[in-house]
Order: C-alpha cells, then sequence, then structure tokens
C-alpha cells in the first residue's frame, strides 16, 4: 500500500501521529517520533512476549532479530553479516571505544562539534586504558566548501601522527552539518587512520551505503529519522574488526561471534529493533526519502528564512550540498536582557526548557562559537505555522525588555 | 485484590497468558501482572505524545521515584542504588570498570549463571590475564559450613584471588547462600566480594546497607513483577567514584547516579513500573503470605514428581532452600544426554514446543535436574500435568 498522495503537514499528522494538544513539534532531531501504526504494533508485541515469555526469549526473537538486521542493512546499503543492533548511537560508539585494543599514548581526533556524550566517551576511553590525548578540529561559520572541512581535518591528523582514530560525524549535531565523509575517509586511510562516522542523524535523512562507504565503523539511530521506538540503532562493524569488537555486555554468546554477541545482553525489552522492518515501510509509504527530503528542504528553507528576518537575525553560511534535510539553524538575537539566556550550554538549556515549559514550543537551541542558535527540525507532520508560532513567540520576549 | 486467592483464581484476574500453555518457569523471565502492563503502555502513549517533554523533564521525576521505592524494598541508601537492564549489565558494569591489576583472580562456583562466568572470563582476558577459579558445591548439602569452607579453602589456596562472585540464589540449582558469613570471611581476608542477586529482590528479604557487600545486582523483573528489563545495581559509597557504567553518556564525571540515568536516549520506562510493581506486590499479601504459598506447594509437587519418577531429592539444607524454585532430579533419559547443556536444552524445547510446558532444565553433577518454579499464579495441577510427562519419556 502506498500512502503517495497524502499531504504532509497537518493532514499527515492528524492521520498518521498522535501528539499532545497544545503542544507546537520542531524538534524531531532530538527524541523522533513515532507514528501510531508502530506505537500499535509494539504494543502489540509486548503482548505477545508478555504472554509467552519463555517461546518469545527462547526461540521467537531470533528470525525478529535477523529480519530487523536484514532490512536495516538492506535500508543502509550494508551487508547484515556487519551490522548488529544496539540501543542507540552513544552505545554503538561506547561499544568500539571501550573493545578497541589502544596502546599507550594512541590519541584520537574529534570535531569542535562533536556530540556532547560521543566527546565523553572519547575522553572516557583515553583516561582509562591509555591516557592518550583527545584533538579536535574546528568546524567554524562560515564554511565555504567541503574542501575547507577536509583540509582542517588532514592538517589536524599530520600535526598529530598519534592520533588513531577519527571520530566524525555524518551529520553533525547542534549544527546540522552535512560532512564530506567519503572524502574525509579518504584522507584518514591515506594515514592509516581509523575511522568511526557517528552517523547519529544519517539514517532517513541522508543517502548511505556503508559497503562502499567502507568506514571501520558506523553507528546510526533508526529512532531519530526511520520512525522506530527508542532505542534502536545500528552498528557496522568493517569484517577485519569484528574478531575484537564484543559488545559492552558480555553474555551467553562470549566468544560465539560478531552477530551472536551483540545478539543477547541480558534479559530486556529489545522490541524497539524488532519494529524496524515495519517502520521502514512506513517510511517508504510516506514516499520515501526523494519525497519527504523535497518537503523538509522546502519547509526548512521558508521557515529559516522567516525567522532570520523576523529575529533580525541572518543563517550561518554553508554550502548546500552540508545542508541536513531535515534540520538547519538560525542565529538567535542577543537576549542579553535576560539572565538566565546566557551564551553557554546552560543558557541554551534553560531558554529552551523555558520555550517548553512555558510556552509549549518543543525545539533545540545550542551554543556554537560564542553564539545562540536555534536548530529547527521539519519533518512530514510540521508545516509552516509551527515555525511561525516560535517567530511570534520570540519576537514577542524580545519586545517585552 | 487482597482476597484474591493464589493459584487459578489469581492467574485468571490478574495474569494474562497464552491459552493452554502451563508455565512452572517463572524464574528465567517473570511475568507481568495485566494492570502493570496496561501502565507500561501508558507511560508508552505519555512519552510519545510528548518525547521532549517526557526526555528532558519526567524521565528524572520518575526515575528518582522508582530508585527510592527500590531502594526502600532492598533496605538500600538510594544514594548508593541505581538501575541498569538486568543483572548481567549489572555485573558487566562493575567488572568492566574495576581498576584490576595484572594477574588478579576472580572467584566463582561452579553454579555460577553462565554469562557472569562468561564476564568473568572476558574480565580475565582482556584487563587482568589472571585466573577464574570455580569453587565447588556438590549435593548432598549437609549444612551452610560446608558452603562457606568450600569458599574460604579456595581463597586460602589462591591469594592472588581479587574478587568473589557469589550468588544470593543459585540460577541452576535454586540455592540461597549464606550471605552474611560469606561476606565476612571475604572481608577478613580483604577481598572484594560481588553477589548476583539476580533472584532475590522479592524471593527473599535484603538490606543491603546491614549486609554490606561491595556490590550487588538483583532483577526486579523476575520476582517483583516489573516489565523487562529491569534490575538494580548497589555500589558501595567507597567504589562510587571508579564504578562508572558501560555507556559514557552525557553525565560524564556527574556522579554515579547521574552517569547510570543517562545511557543515551533509549527506554527506561520498565524501572519506572517499579513503584506500581511493590504495590501489587504488597496487595496480595507481601513475601510471607507467597512464601507461605509457593513453599507448602513445592514441598507437595516436588515430592509428588521425583516419587513418580523414583528419584532421590537432592538433600539440601532447609535454609538453603529458594522460596519459589526448586529441583528434581530426572532420570536419565534417551535423547537427552545427561549433564550437557545440548541434553537440557533439548529438553527444554521439547516439553515447550511439543507439550507446551514452559520449565527449566539444568544440568549439574553429571545429571540432569528439573527446576521448578513456584508463583502466585501456580497451582497443583500445572504440576500433574509435567509430571505425566516426565514419567512418559524414554529412559536409558
Amino acid at each position: 500500500m502506498t500512502l503517495n498522495d497524502v499531504e504532509f503537514g497537518a493532514e499527515v499528522r492528524r492521520k498518521y501521529f498522535h501528539f499532545e494538544e497544545g503542544f507546537t513539534f520542531i524538534n524531531h532531531g532530538s527524541f523522533g517520533v513515532v507514528p501510531t501504526s508502530i506505537r500499535e504494533k509494539r504494543k502489540q508485541l509486548l503482548d505477545v512476549v508478555n504472554d509467552n515469555p519463555d517461546v518469545f526469549y527462547r526461540q521467537a526473537w531470533k528470525p525478529l532479530m535477523s529480519t530487523a538486521i536484514q532490512a536495516a542493512a538492506e535500508f543502509l546499503g550494508a551487508d547484515p553479516n556487519n551490522v548488529v543492533l544496539v540501543q542507540n548511537a552513544t552505545t554503538g560508539i561506547n561499544s568500539v571505544l571501550k573493545a578497541f585494543p589502544w596502546k599507550k599514548d594512541d590519541e584520537i581526533l574529534a570535531t569542535t562539534h562533536t556530540y556532547r556524550a560521543v566527546e565523553n566517551a572519547c575522553r572516557k576511553s583515553a583516561e582509562f586504558y591509555k591516557g592518550g590525548h583527545i584533538h579536535q578540529f574546528e568546524i567554524g561559520f562560515p564554511i565555504k566548501n567541503e574542501e575547507e572541512i577536509v583540509r582542517n581535518m588532514a592538517s589536524a591528523l599530520d600535526e598529530h601522527p598519534n592520533v588513531r582514530m577519527a571520530v566524525l560525524d555524518h551529520i553533525t549535531s547542534p549544527s546540522a552539518l552535512l560532512l564530506p565523509i567519503k572524502k574525509m575517509i579518504e584522507e584518514c586511510r591515506k594515514r592509516r587512520v581509523l575511522v568511526l562516522i557517528d552517523g547519529a542523524h544519517a539514517p532517513g535523512q541522508a543517502e548511505i551505503n556503508l559497503e562502499e562507504l567502507c568506514p571501520d565503523f558506523y553507528t546510526g539511530n533508526f529512532h531519530k529519522w526511520v520512525y522506530t521506538p527508542r532505542g534502536s540503532a545500528i552498528l557496522w562493524v568493517h569484517k577485519d574488526h569484528q574478531g575484537w569488537c564484543t559488545p559492552l555486555v558480555t553474555s551467553h554468546m562470549y566468544n560465539k561471534g560478531f552477530q551472536l554477541e551483540y545478539g543477547q545482553q541480558g534479559t530486556r525489552d529489545d522490541t524497539p529493533y524488532f519494529l524496524i522492518p515495519d517502520a521502514i515501510q512506513f517510511y517508504k509509504d510516506m514516499g520515501g526519502m526523494d519525497k519527504i527530503v523535497k518537503y523538509t528542504k522546502k519547509l526548512l528553507d521558508d521557515a529559516c528564512r522567516m525567522m532570520a528576518e523576523r529575529l533580525q537575525t541572518e543563517l550561518p553560511q554553508i554550502p548546500q550540498s552540508m545542508e541536513a534535510a531535515g534540520m538547519r539553524l538560525v542565529l538567535l538575537p542577543d537576549f542579553d536582557k535576560f539572565e538566565r539566556y546566557t551564551k553557554t550550554w546552560e543558557g541554551s538549556e534553560n531558554l529552551y526548557n523555558d520555550i517548553m515549559n512555558i510556552h509549549k514550543i518543543n525545539c533545540a537551541v545550542y551554543p556554537i562559537q560564542g553564539e545562540l542558535f536555534l536548530r529547527l527540525s521539519a519533518n512530514i507532520y510540521n508545516e509552516m505555522d509551527d515555525y511561525v508560532k516560535l517567530a511570534d513567540l520570540l519576537v514577542q520576549l524580545l519586545k517585552k525588555v | 485484590m487482597a482476597n484474591a486467592i493464589f493459584g487459578a483464581a489469581m492467574k485468571k484476574e490478574c495474569f494474562h497468558f497464552e491459552e493452554g500453555v502451563t508455565f512452572l518457569n517463572h524464574g528465567s523471565y517473570g511475568a507481568i501482572p495485566i494492570k502493570i502492563r496496561d501502565r507500561q503502555k501508558q507511560l508508552h502513549d505519555e512519552l510519545n505524545d510528548n518525547p521532549d517533554l517526557f526526555y528532558r523533564q519526567t524521565e528524572y521525576q520518575l526515575y528518582t521515584q522508582a530508585r527510592d521505592a527500590a531502594a526502600r524494598f532492598v533496605g538500600a541508601n538510594p544514594e548508593n542504588l541505581v538501575f541498569v537492564q538486568n543483572a548481567t549489565t549489572g555485573v558487566n558494569s562493575v567488572l568492566k570498570a574495576l581498576p584490576w591489576r595484572d594477574g588478579d583472580e576472580i572467584l566463582t562456583t561452579v553454579h555460577t549463571y553462565r554469562a557472569v562466568a562468561n564476564a568473568c572470563r572476558k574480565v580475565a582476558e582482556f584487563s587482568t590475564g589472571g585466573h577464574i577459579h570455580q569453587f565447588d558445591i556438590r549435593f548432598p548439602i549437609k549444612d551452610e559450613q560446608q558452603v562457606v569452607e568450600s569458599m574460604t579453602s579456595h581463597l586460602d589456596k589462591h591469594p592472588k584471588i581479587r574478587l568473589v562472585v557469589l550468588d544470593h540464589i543459585t540460577s541452576p540449582t535454586a540455592l540461597v547462600f549464606p550471605l552474611s558469613e560469606m561476606i565476612e570471611e571475604c572481608r577478613k581476608r580483604g577481598v572484594l566480594v560481588f553477589i548476583d542477586g539476580a533472584h532475590a529482590p522479592g524471593q527473599v528479604e535484603i538490606n543491603l546497607e546491614e549486609l554490606q557487600p561491595d556490590f550487588y545486582t538483583g532483577n526486579f523483573h523476575k520476582w517483583v513483577f516489573t516489565p523487562r528489563g529491569c534490575a538494580i545495581l548497589w555500589i558501595a559509597k567507597q567504589h562510587h567514584d571508579w564504578c562508572t557504567p558501560l555507556v559514557t553518556s552525557h553525565m560524564y564525571k556527574k556522579g554515579v547516579q547521574l552517569e547510570y540515568f543517562m545511557q543515551g536516549t533509549r527506554d527506561n520506562i520498565p524501572y519506572f513500573l517499579v513503584p506500581e510493581a511493590l504495590k501489587f506486590f504488597s496487595e496480595i499479601g507481601g513475601m510471607e503470605k507467597i512464601h507461605q504459598y509457593t513453599k507448602a506447594l513445592l514441598d507437595n509437587v516436588t515430592s509428588m514428581i521425583s516419587d513418580k519418577l523414583g528419584t532421590p531429592k537432592p538433600e539440601i539444607p532447609k535454609s538453603m532452600e529458594a522460596p519459589y524454585m526448586r529441583l528434581v532430579l530426572l532420570p536419565e533419559y534417551e535423547g537427552y544426554p545427561a549433564g550437557t547443556d545440548e541434553g537440557a536444552e533439548r529438553l527444554i524445547l521439547d516439553l515447550m514446543r511439543k507439550h507446551r510446558i514452559n520449565t527449566a532444565v539444568c544440568p549439574a553433577q553429571g545429571q540432569l535436574y528439573l527446576r521448578l518454579s513456584a508463583t502466585v499464579y501456580n497451582q497443583l495441577s500445572d504440576y500433574e500435568k509435567i509430571a505425566e510427562v516426565l514419567n512418559a519419556l524414554p529412559r536409558k
């Protein structure tokens, strides 16, 4: 069944989603959203588990797991033998970093836009294992072209020959930048540096062919842009590394191989994984990447332009090829009359929490290069009015003082 | 509901199971009352209707409420208690964070849960290069002293042992260990103690601040009726600074409580059902009332089955009998090689698939043992069925 003629925006929202009354949702990027049909299917699956746990945990989960891996792998152009499921990208990152046989003085290269939790995991590995350094190469606006990013990474690598592994975002979290990872992987290969791609935001938002891309490791969430319940993500590990890249929880399948080890991490609820095939089907039924991305890009173009006009600020200068499909930044004006909204992590948290709690608009705010930016998300249930609401609010807030 | 009778009446009123299946294996995967299942679905709806609000705010409140309730239930200072998804994860969290020295050794037992033994081996391979020792516990067990002595003689023979991993209630053999004494003996020798209490919450009294091991992990999704996976990890104060979780995330270096709370975006709702589950537990009568029922039932059915099969009962002291689980020695069967994992697994699956009876079978001392569970929805007729089936199986 294809639903190609359904209209994105309010109609889709009404037909396929369910949200709390009175709230505006323009932050799909942080936590994703689960369509009603997937929510129902998951409840049904939980009932099956609970009506006969023995049959489920001893047997029925296995074909569900392999079907989910097959579907996820196909969706990402991957060999299913190289794909395992983890609860989120942070777990994927931790799995690699903490299994890796680090040597003393090994260093890691990340960026100034690396997701905070991932950066912490890198620091933890360094602290824990061998006391090496974490370097972060700068990504800063304005960005003229992709080459700039590649060059910055390459010079950082040349400056620090002890870098053993580069941790690179496919789409950066705070800044919604689609990085030129193909070229970056090439530069790393030239220098025999391993590459771990944090693709937390990428599945469903960017074209991915993992066997072609061929990094050393790749992790990506399905519970953001592919509509599965949380937590549901993949970890792709190059065949050469599968021998040592064991999971965080050692359990019954110790030494039984990559697939079996990750498949069993103690008794828990893995039903989010098993909804991957249904979620991918929903994604396709909604029109698939072409249709969805076309809609969200246009909506963000219009919304961001409107927002920048009304706030009298600007959009960061980045090449169009580096624009993420579902997320975009808008520079926020000074809130200097508001003590709580300093241009810091704390200030950004205060701002989005207040906007959520007091004004019932869910959005994301990030501090970058000494400024606060709005990170707007767009998905198939959004329309222009959602962003107008936020613009109205912010203008009002700023007028008040 | 306080007047609900255990057995078929409670099964009908409070639970929902697949028709025509006999459930004698609560110990492996637990079972969730309808009320708790419904509440879990409600929380899923709340989360999905407003993920931002849930993850940025509601979650932490629900987590601390649940943690405090769990802490009260196990006599713990809530500051020392965190949630993990299951006991296996609890064990892995400690073992993989511990600052091992080269050559450190670990002591377990021959009845240690396979996954836990594997985690010990992984750590030995990974961090220490040291040995894993297992002290023996064999039927007949005369008294608790026998078990304590088996442990202490191992400790004295192998001074490099840094950590002992002891079950509160063993998984394959349903034995309650004399923990207070065993912990004391470990302390005397300066050895760290990790208690794998996977089966303990809801089955035996626990007072963690009194017991004072170094670490304790226990599932709530077995005998406390929460959804899976929901378990606690208790960490003695002196270990808080290094005992960090498996997933390093936003709360890195912000302390044990915050670090374990935040392990990336995922479904933590099973933890939040602890208060409801504890309410259910107390409404149906609490531990004492359930014990009375299950102990009598298990005494009855184990005699009935072992008489029928003509096998002797395993000799263990009454004080070491688990209230909700009991072993029955199986005769040697054709096609189910005694004392092997293969034999045990095949028998479990055949019973499950051919006869629609869910149970557990464990190899020990060259034999196969039936591990029967009994809880509030079980009654005599459940066990009569399996007695017949087992008696009819061709023997060697």
